[in-house]
């Protein structure tokens, strides 16, 4: 299937392009980035003028994040105003607002939170106490194949077999979601990451929720197996019930608890008795894979080719209704 | 004694257990190649919603017309559509194709969030 042209900066006009030339290259990556992701020519043309109005990048970044979720006319209708819909402006608001799209959004009370420092990990991690559910232990899976061998089908694995099969997905194509150069954003409102007595920082909370919102989805974030922390034994109960309901469950992965290195996301869950198996994404390296549920307790190894990433340190569950 | 009429069975595409695993994220992946964006996916799946309780057939032509209908400017995802579609063949099939869809749109979001999360992690999430 043939791609639609990436949008680049062919679309900026000469201001715009003035003020990127000054742009580290980092931002300028951003900025490429924040156009592929705009929905439509019209939302990359109003991003095109927030840049030449002069707003930095993480400004423009919150912004696209902000345009995003937006259809047509109602982007139109935030990022513009006029004297005879809103007598209260002044004349010269007006005529700013004409030229600068971000400055109309915020001055007809879009909500911008542009982040310049960004949040790190926290080695004091969200705490939200942990139900009281079973330990359910599942059989030890041997591993079937060399992490090296990343491109092998899984498609005999049964929840049964004794091993954990794995294969690296369908490698360059998988490109998905923003960049990893985008500067994250910490949200306001509803979607902002909800400290517990014992927490730093969540790292995922808020721009999860944000991503999830229109499909009606909550997370809430927890760091596991630190001190005072929910046991990962406590908390997979809950990922397979979600799973089963077609959630799916992010997860960062590290060596020690609290030592964030790397996201992955649970698709699925397989019972047979006791039971589980559960496939595991990771979304930077690609690498998919079934593992059972004792290898993951076992906190020893991971199936993924970073074997220094060896057990799940922090656990997005999505907020269920009446659970 | 009367023998109940045996469960109906998911055809074969539905019953494949890599659906909503590897299959759900190569089509992620030719989706995002295509640049749809994530609304188009968040609309599917609203216009799917209305097809659950319909028949095979039914949803089938729905579907079909669908996607000529409303994905028109995004032909990967109108085409995504059309070879489901093509796949019903059971009434069982219907709620297991709306929830692939479903699926579809959840992981692609979560996974989008986290692309865009990784930056906060050392080596950008790649350590």
């Amino acid at each position: 299937m043939k791609a639609k042209a990436v949008a680049g900066y062919d679309l900026v006009s000469a201001e715009a392009s003035s003020r990127l030339d000054v742009w580290p290259e980092r931002s300028k990556h951003l900025f490429t980035e924040l156009l592929e992701d705009a929905a439509n020519d019209m939302q990359r043309e109003l991003l095109n003028r927030a840049v030449a109005a002069g707003h930095s990048a993480a400004e423009v970044h919150a912004f696209a994040d902000a345009l995003r979720g937006l259809s047509d006319v109602e982007a139109f209708e935030k990022c513009t105003i006029g004297l005879d819909s809103a007598p209260g402006y002044t004349v010269a608001q007006v005529l700013k607002a004409e030229a600068d799209p971000l400055f109309a959004f915020t001055l007809r009370g879009g909500d911008i939170s542009p982040a310049e420092e960004r949040p790190r990990a926290s080695d004091a991690l969200p705490y939200v106490p942990p139900p009281s559910s079973p330990r359910s232990d599942g059989r030890k899976f041997d591993e079937m194949t060399d992490p090296k061998v990343r491109v092998q089908r899984s498609g005999g694995f049964d929840v049964r077999d004794d091993g954990a099969l794995k294969r690296a997905a369908a490698a360059a194509a998988r490109e998905l979601g923003a960049s990893i150069d985008a500067v994250p954003r910490p949200s306001t409102g509803p979607s902002a990451a909800v400290p517990s007595p014992s927490s730093g920082p969540a790292i995922v909370q808020d721009v999860l929720n944000d991503a999830m919102h229109a499909l009606g989805i909550a997370y809430r974030e927890q760091g596991v197996d630190g001190a005072g922390q929910a046991k990962l034994e406590d908390v997979m109960a809950q990922v397979a019930q979600a799973l089963q309901r077609g959630l799916p469950v992010p997860v960062a992965l590290g060596p020690d608890p609290g030592k964030d290195r790397r996201f992955a996301l649970f698709l699925q869950v397989q019972t047979s008795g006791k039971s589980r198996a559960y496939q595991l994404y990771d979304v930077l390296s690609q690498e998919v894979a079934w593992l059972n549920e004792g290898d993951l307790f076992a906190r020893t190894e991971l199936p993924f080719a970073s074997k220094a990433n060896r057990r799940i340190t922090r656990i997005a569950l999505p907020v269920i209704k009446g659970s | 004694m009367a023998t109940l009429p045996p469960k109906a069975a998911p055809s074969p595409p539905f019953a494949n257990r890599e659906l909503n695993g590897e299959l759900l994220l190569e089509e992620i992946s030719e989706l995002r190649n295509a640049q749809v964006p994530q609304r188009q996916l968040n609309d599917c799946v609203g216009a799917l919603k209305d097809l659950m309780g319909t028949r095979a057939s039914e949803a089938s032509a729905h579907i079909k017309v669908l996607a000529t209908a409303r994905f028109a400017q995004h032909p990967a995802m109108a085409a995504l559509l059309v070879r489901w579609a093509s796949r019903l063949k059971t009434d069982v099939d219907v709620p297991l194709l709306f929830g692939h869809f479903e699926r579809l749109a959840r992981v692609s979001a979560a996974m989008s969030a986290l692309r865009r999360a990784s930056e906060r992690l050392p080596k950008g999430g790649r350590g």
